[in-house]
C-alpha cells in the first residue's frame, strides 16, 4: 500500500514538473522578442573601410534576419553633418555602409573613431541604437619562401598619430580562399602576433588545386576584435597545382549521357534493328498496294 | 468428288461466317461495356487528381498498372506462336486457331499501350517520347517495339483476312450495308487470282519470320525494364527468358480459353475439334513445364545463397504476407493445369478450359508478384514516410481500370468475331480440298 | 527563399567584388583565377584607411547584381570547374532533423515528402546502430538517368543530377532505378503559396513543384551560384554536412573547412553501396568516436516529427 503511495506521489510529482516546465516554456515563446541592432566595422583587401549594420531577432534560439528597417549611421556623433548614411536592412537583415570620400578631414584628424547607429522606429519595433569604438589598423601579407619551405608572413599595424605601428596580441586567420569556406593554411586555426606584430605561419597545403595557371588567394583576416574591428588582406600567390578540370564523363558517350550522346554501339544496334524490320514493314506494305493494283 | 467439295465449301462458308449476338451474347457485351464504363470514369477521376487517387506511392511506386502492362504484353505473344511458329513448321491443325491468337495478340498490345500510359503522372506529355526520346532507356527500347510488334500484328491479322472477306461480301447472311461498307474498304480489290493468292502467301511468310524476333523483343525488353534495375527479385540475367516462357504459356491459356467459347457460341464443334484441344494441352503443359523451371532457376538460386537485400523479399513470398498468392500463382498457374492436362481425359474440353483460367487467372497474380513485393524491399530502410507509404494494396480506381482494360481488350475479341469471320474460311476450304485430294 | 535569377557572369561578379562586401553574406564567393569580371568603366572614389583616396570600378562595389535568368539548357550544362561533392560525419549526426526540415521549408514540398532521410540504421544484431542521413548521392554514373526516356533527369558538368519538371512524364522508372530511395513524386496537385506555385519553374532550385512529376535532392547549385551553403548544410546545428567542391579539393560546413582529399584519408571516409557502381558524390565517414550516443536521436518527438512530416 505504502509502495503504492509512493508510486502515485511520484507520478503526480512528475506531472506537475512537466506541465509546470511547459507552462513556462510556452511564456517564453508567447514574449515577443525584440529586435536587435548590431553594428561592425569592416577594412576591405582594398583598403577600404566600410560599416555593415545588422537587425533580427532571436526565436527558437536562433537568430532571424529582420527587414526593412531604416538604419543612419554617424561618426563620433549624432549630427546631421557627421551622417555617414542611411540605409534600409535588405532581406538577410544587413545594409552596408562605405564611408564616404568627403569625410577624409575628420578621417585624418584623429586614429580612433564611434560609429554609431540609429534604426528608425517601424510599427512596433522601438528606435533602437548600437555602436562601435575602433582604432584603425590595417595587415600586410608576404609570402616567403626559404630554402622550399613556404610559409607567410602577416604584419599587423595600428594607426599611432601618423605612423603605422606593429601590434602584438592579434589574433589573425591565415587561410586560403575557397568557394563556400575558406581553407586554413595549417592545421592551426588562428595565429597571434608576436611583439614585433608579426606572425609567421607555414603554409602546409601543398599541390592543392588553384585556378588553371595554379594561382591561390591566401587571404588574413581579424574577425571582432575588440580594438580593430574586422581587417582583411588577400594575396595572389603560385602556389597552387594548375587545376584540371575533367569533363571527359560529362562530354564522352555514355549510358547516362544526354539525348545527344548516345553510344555508338547502341545506336549502331538500334538503328539497325529499326532500319531492318521497319524496311519488311514497309516492303510488306508494298505488297499490299501491288495485290490492290492485281485486282483494280 | 466435284459436287462433293463444292457442298462442304458452302457449308463451311455458312458454318463460319459471322454471326448476330444471342441473348448471351448481349448480356456479354453489356456487361463487358459495363466494366469499360467504370473503367473510363475512375480514369476520369485519375486524370482529375492524378495519381493520388491510387495506392500507389514512393516506395511502391508501380502497381497494378504495371502488372497489368505485363500481363497484356504477355499474352500477346500467343500471336505469334500460334500464327507464326506453326505456320513455319507446317502444322496444319493449328489453322483454326491462327485467328483467335491473332486478334487476342492484337487486343491485348493495344490495352498494353494504353494502360501504359493511364500509369504516366502526366500522361499529356507523352509527344516528349518523340520531342526528347532517349535511345538508351529501355521504355524508349519498349515504345519502339511495342509499336513495332502491334503493327506487325495488325498486317498478320489482315493479309490471312483478304480472301475471306471476299466471301462475306459475296454472302448475304449476317451481313448488313454497314459492315459492308467496311469490308469493301478493306478487300474489295480481292480477286483470288493465281498472283494475289501468290503475293499474299510470300507476304505471310515474310511477316511469320520478323514477327518472332520481334515478339522476343517485346518482352524480353518488357523484362528488362525491371531486370536493367539493382532491385532484389528484379537484379536477374535470368528475367528474359522467363518472361518469355511466362508469357507463352499465359498465352496458350488464352487460346484454350477462347477455343472453348467461340466453339460453345458458334457451334464450332466440327472445326474446333477435340482433337485440338488435345494437341493444345499438350502445348500448354510443355510450356508450363518450361515456365516451372524458369520459375525454380528464379527463386531457388537466390534462396539458395539468401544475400540480405533477397532475404526480406524471397521470405515475404514464401511465407510472409505474400505467401497466399506466391504458392496459389505457382500452384494454380503452372503445377495444377500440368496434373490436368497430363492426362488424356483432362484434355476434353471443359477440363482444358478449367486449366486454361486457372494458367490466365495464375498469371495474373504471378506479375502483380513480381512487381509489387520487390518495391517494399528498397536497400536502404523506408524512413520518415507516412505509414500508408510502408504498404501497397490497390484502389478501387486501380481496379477498376484494371479491370476495365481487361475488359475493353475482351470486348474488342468480341466485336471482331462479330464482324469478320473468327476461323479462316477460305483456308479451311483449301485444306478441306487437300484432304479430300488425297 | 530561392533565386533563380543568377547567371555564371553575374556569379563571378559577385564572387569577386566579395572582398568589398566583406560581411555581407559568405565573403567567400571566388574563383580562383577567373579575373573575367567586366568592368563598367564609371569608377567609384573610396577613402582608404590610410586617409588616401582610391578608385576603385562601380561593377566591384554592387552589393547585388541584376541577375538575369539562367536558361534550361544553361541548367542542364551546369557551373563550369565544378565537381561538386558533399561528406557527411555519421559521427556527428543525433537525428535532430533540422536539415530534413529546412530543405523542406526551402524546396516548398508537400507533407509526405523528405529529400533528406534519417535513417536508423543497424546492419546486423551485434553491430552499432548509428543515424544515417541520406540526401540524392548525385552518382557519376546514375542509374535514374539512364533509364529516363525523355532526358527530364539529367547529369551535369558539375557533378550535379538535376530533375526538369517541366519535362518529366511521370513514368517513375527513376524511382524504380534508384537503389537509395531518394526519389520522391508529386501524387497529387501540390500544396504551395500563390506566389511560388506560380512561379517559373527552374531546375536548380526544383521550385514549384509540378503535379504528376519526380522531385528530389538537388545539392542547392542555385545556393552555390550565390556562394551559400545548401540548406541542409546550414541548417544543421552539429556540423554534420560538409559541402565542397572536388576541384578546389575543399569542404566546408560554415563552421569548420577541411581539404577533401584529407578528411577522406584521415577518417576513412567511404559511399554507399559501392558495390553496385554507380560511383556516388556523397561520402560517409564512419560512426566512430560518436560525439551523441545513438539513443539521444531516439526522442520520441523527434521520431514522431519525423513520422508526421
Amino acid at each position: 500500500m505504502k509502495q503504492l503511495q509512493n508510486k502515485l506521489r511520484i507520478v503526480i510529482s512528475t506531472i506537475i514538473l512537466i506541465t509546470g516546465i511547459k507552462a513556462i516554456s510556452f511564456a517564453q515563446d508567447s514574449i515577443v522578442a525584440p529586435v536587435l541592432l548590431d553594428i561592425k566595422y569592416f577594412v576591405s583587401d582594398r583598403q577600404a573601410p566600410y560599416l555593415i549594420v545588422k537587425t533580427k531577432i532571436k526565436k527558437e534560439r536562433k537568430f532571424l534576419p529582420v527587414k526593412d528597417i531604416t538604419v543612419v549611421v554617424f561618426l563620433n556623433e549624432k549630427s546631421n553633418t557627421s551622417t555617414l548614411g542611411k540605409i534600409i536592412t535588405n532581406e538577410k537583415g544587413e545594409g552596408k555602409i562605405i564611408i564616404p570620400v568627403s569625410f577624409k578631414s575628420t578621417w585624418d584628424s584623429s586614429s580612433e573613431f564611434t560609429f554609431k547607429a540609429t534604426s528608425e522606429p517601424v510599427g512596433k519595433t522601438e528606435a533602437l541604437t548600437a555602436e562601435v569604438v575602433i582604432k584603425k589598423a590595417k595587415l600586410v601579407l608576404d609570402t616567403l619562401n626559404e630554402d622550399g619551405v613556404r610559409s607567410i608572413r602577416i604584419t599587423s599595424l595600428e594607426k599611432n598619430g601618423s605612423e603605422w605601428k606593429p601590434v602584438k596580441g592579434v589574433e589573425v586567420k591565415i587561410m586560403v580562399k575557397r568557394l563556400l569556406g575558406d581553407l586554413p593554411i595549417g592545421d592551426e586555426e588562428s595565429y597571434t602576433t608576436d611583439s614585433s606584430g608579426q606572425i609567421i605561419a607555414q603554409f602546409k597545403r601543398d599541390s592543392l588545386p588553384g585556378d588553371i595557371n595554379g594561382n591561390l588567394v591566401l587571404l588574413a583576416k581579424t574577425e571582432d576584435n575588440d580594438l580593430y574591428g574586422n581587417l582583411l588582406i588577400e594575396k595572389n600567390c603560385k602556389w597552387g597545382k594548375p587545376l584540371q578540370d575533367n569533363n571527359d564523363a560529362f562530354n564522352s558517350r555514355t549510358l547516362w549521357g544526354a539525348h545527344f550522346k548516345t553510344p555508338f554501339w547502341l545506336l549502331g544496334i538500334a538503328y539497325s534493328i529499326i532500319i531492318g524490320v521497319w524496311g519488311i514493314i514497309i516492303f510488306l506494305v508494298v505488297q499490299i498496294f501491288k495485290i490492290k493494283k492485281l485486282g483494280a | 468428288m466435284e459436287n462433293s467439295t463444292s457442298i462442304t465449301s458452302e457449308i463451311i462458308t455458312n458454318d463460319l461466317l459471322p454471326q448476330k449476338f444471342g441473348k448471351l451474347g448481349m448480356i456479354w457485351t453489356g456487361v463487358l461495356i459495363a466494366f469499360c464504363l467504370v473503367g473510363a470514369f475512375a480514369y476520369y477521376l485519375q486524370l482529375k487528381n492524378c495519381l493520388s487517387v491510387t495506392a500507389m506511392r514512393d516506395y511502391v511506386s508501380w502497381g497494378i498498372y504495371i502488372s497489368n502492362f505485363v500481363f497484356f504484353v504477355a499474352i500477346s505473344l500467343v500471336g505469334s506462336l500460334i500464327t507464326a511458329v506453326f505456320r513455319l513448321a507446317n502444322v496444319k491443325w493449328s489453322t483454326p486457331l491462327t485467328r483467335i491468337a491473332e486478334i487476342i495478340a492484337v487486343s491485348a498490345i493495344l490495352f498494353a499501350s494504353l494502360i501504359i500510359i493511364v500509369d504516366m503522372g502526366r500522361p499529356e506529355r507523352l509527344f516528349n517520347l518523340f520531342l526528347y526520346g532517349r535511345l538508351k532507356s529501355p521504355i524508349m527500347w519498349d515504345v519502339i517495339v511495342i509499336g513495332t510488334y502491334l503493327f506487325l500484328s495488325l498486317l498478320l491479322l489482315y493479309f490471312p483476312l483478304l480472301p475471306d472477306l471476299k466471301i462475306l461480301m459475296g454472302s448475304r447472311k449476317g451481313s448488313t450495308k454497314k459492315y459492308n461498307k467496311l469490308y469493301h474498304f478493306l478487300g474489295s480489290f480481292w480477286k483470288g487470282g493465281r498472283l494475289q493468292n501468290m503475293l499474299n502467301k510470300r507476304a505471310v511468310n515474310v511477316l511469320c519470320v520478323t514477327i518472332i524476333p520481334v515478339a522476343f523483343c517485346i518482352h524480353t525488353v518488357t523484362s528488362w525494364l525491371f531486370a536493367t534495375t539493382y532491385r532484389p527479385g528484379w537484379d536477374s540475367t535470368n528475367f528474359g527468358a522467363y518472361f518469355i516462357s511466362g508469357a507463352f504459356l499465359v498465352g496458350a491459356g488464352g487460346v484454350l480459353i477462347a477455343m472453348y467459347i467461340f466453339r460453345k457460341a458458334y457451334n464450332l464443334e466440327k472445326y474446333i475439334t477435340e482433337k485440338h484441344f488435345d494437341k493444345m494441352g499438350r502445348i500448354v503443359v510443355l510450356l508450363a513445364l518450361l515456365y516451372l523451371y524458369f520459375n525454380v532457376n528464379e527463386y531457388l538460386v537466390p534462396a539458395f545463397k539468401m544475400k540480405k537485400s533477397e532475404d526480406a523479399h524471397l521470405t515475404q513470398l514464401f511465407a510472409g504476407d505474400y505467401a497466399p498468392i506466391f504458392w496459389f500463382a505457382i500452384l494454380a498457374g503452372m503445377i495444377i493445369p500440368i496434373l490436368i492436362l497430363i492426362f488424356k481425359k483432362g484434355r476434353k474440353p471443359l477440363p482444358a478450359l478449367i486449366a486454361g483460367i486457372l494458367v490466365v487467372v495464375g498469371a495474373w497474380f504471378k506479375r502483380y508478384l513480381i512487381v509489387t513485393p520487390t518495391l517494399l524491399h528498397p536497400f536502404l530502410p523506408m524512413t520518415d514516410v507516412p505509414e500508408n507509404y510502408k504498404h501497397y494494396f490497390p484502389s478501387w480506381q486501380e481496379w477498376a481500370i484494371a479491370m476495365g482494360s481487361l475488359a475493353g481488350a475482351l470486348l474488342i475479341i468480341t466485336f471482331f468475331a462479330r464482324v469478320f469471320p473468327i476461323i479462316p474460311i477460305q483456308e479451311t476450304i483449301n485444306e478441306q480440298h487437300e484432304t479430300t485430294a488425297k | 527563399m530561392k533565386n533563380n535569377d543568377t547567371s555564371r557572369r553575374e556569379f563571378l561578379t559577385a564572387a569577386l567584388m566579395a572582398g568589398i562586401a566583406g560581411g555581407c553574406s559568405s565573403n567567400n564567393t571566388f574563383r580562383p583565377g577567373e579575373d573575367q569580371i567586366i568592368p563598367s568603366g564609371e569608377m567609384v572614389k573610396l577613402l582608404s584607411v590610410d586617409g588616401e583616396i582610391i578608385e576603385v570600378d562601380k561593377a566591384f562595389l554592387k552589393p547585388i547584381p541584376e541577375l538575369p535568368p539562367i536558361t534550361n539548357s544553361e541548367e542542364r550544362i551546369g557551373i563550369e570547374g565544378k565537381k561538386f561533392v558533399m561528406v557527411i560525419d555519421l559521427s556527428r549526426c543525433k537525428n535532430v532533423g533540422a536539415c530534413k526540415s529546412e530543405c523542406n521549408h526551402a524546396h516548398h514540398l508537400n507533407p509526405g515528402q523528405n529529400w533528406i532521410k534519417i535513417h536508423a540504421m543497424q546492419e546486423a544484431e551485434h553491430t552499432a546502430p548509428y543515424w544515417e542521413p541520406a540526401t540524392c548521392m548525385h552518382c557519376d554514373e546514375p542509374p535514374c538517368v539512364k533509364v529516363c526516356p525523355v532526358d527530364a533527369t539529367f547529369k551535369r558538368m558539375d557533378g550535379i543530377v538535376l530533375i526538369d519538371s517541366d519535362r518529366c512524364i511521370g513514368c517513375r522508372f527513376c524511382m524504380a532505378a534508384c537503389p537509395y530511395s531518394t526519389r520522391v513524386f508529386n501524387w497529387q496537385e501540390p500544396v504551395a503559396e500563390k506566389e511560388i506555385a506560380t512561379q517559373h519553374y527552374s531546375c536548380e532550385t526544383s521550385v514549384p513543384q509540378k503535379i504528376g512529376t519526380v522531385s528530389k535532392c538537388d545539392f542547392c547549385p542555385d545556393m552555390a551560384r550565390k556562394g551559400e551553403l545548401p540548406h541542409c548544410v546550414s541548417a544543421c546545428p552539429n556540423g554534420v554536412f560538409f559541402f565542397g567542391d572536388m576541384n578546389e579539393d575543399s569542404v566546408t560546413n560554415g563552421a569548420e573547412t577541411f581539404r577533401f582529399s584529407d578528411l577522406i584519408k584521415d577518417k576513412a571516409g567511404y559511399r554507399l553501396m559501392e558495390d553496385l557502381g554507380t560511383k556516388p558524390r556523397v561520402y560517409y565517414l564512419p560512426p566512430v568516436n560518436r560525439n551523441f550516443p545513438f539513443e539521444t536521436g531516439l526522442k520520441t518527438d523527434t521520431i514522431e516529427k519525423n513520422n508526421a512530416k
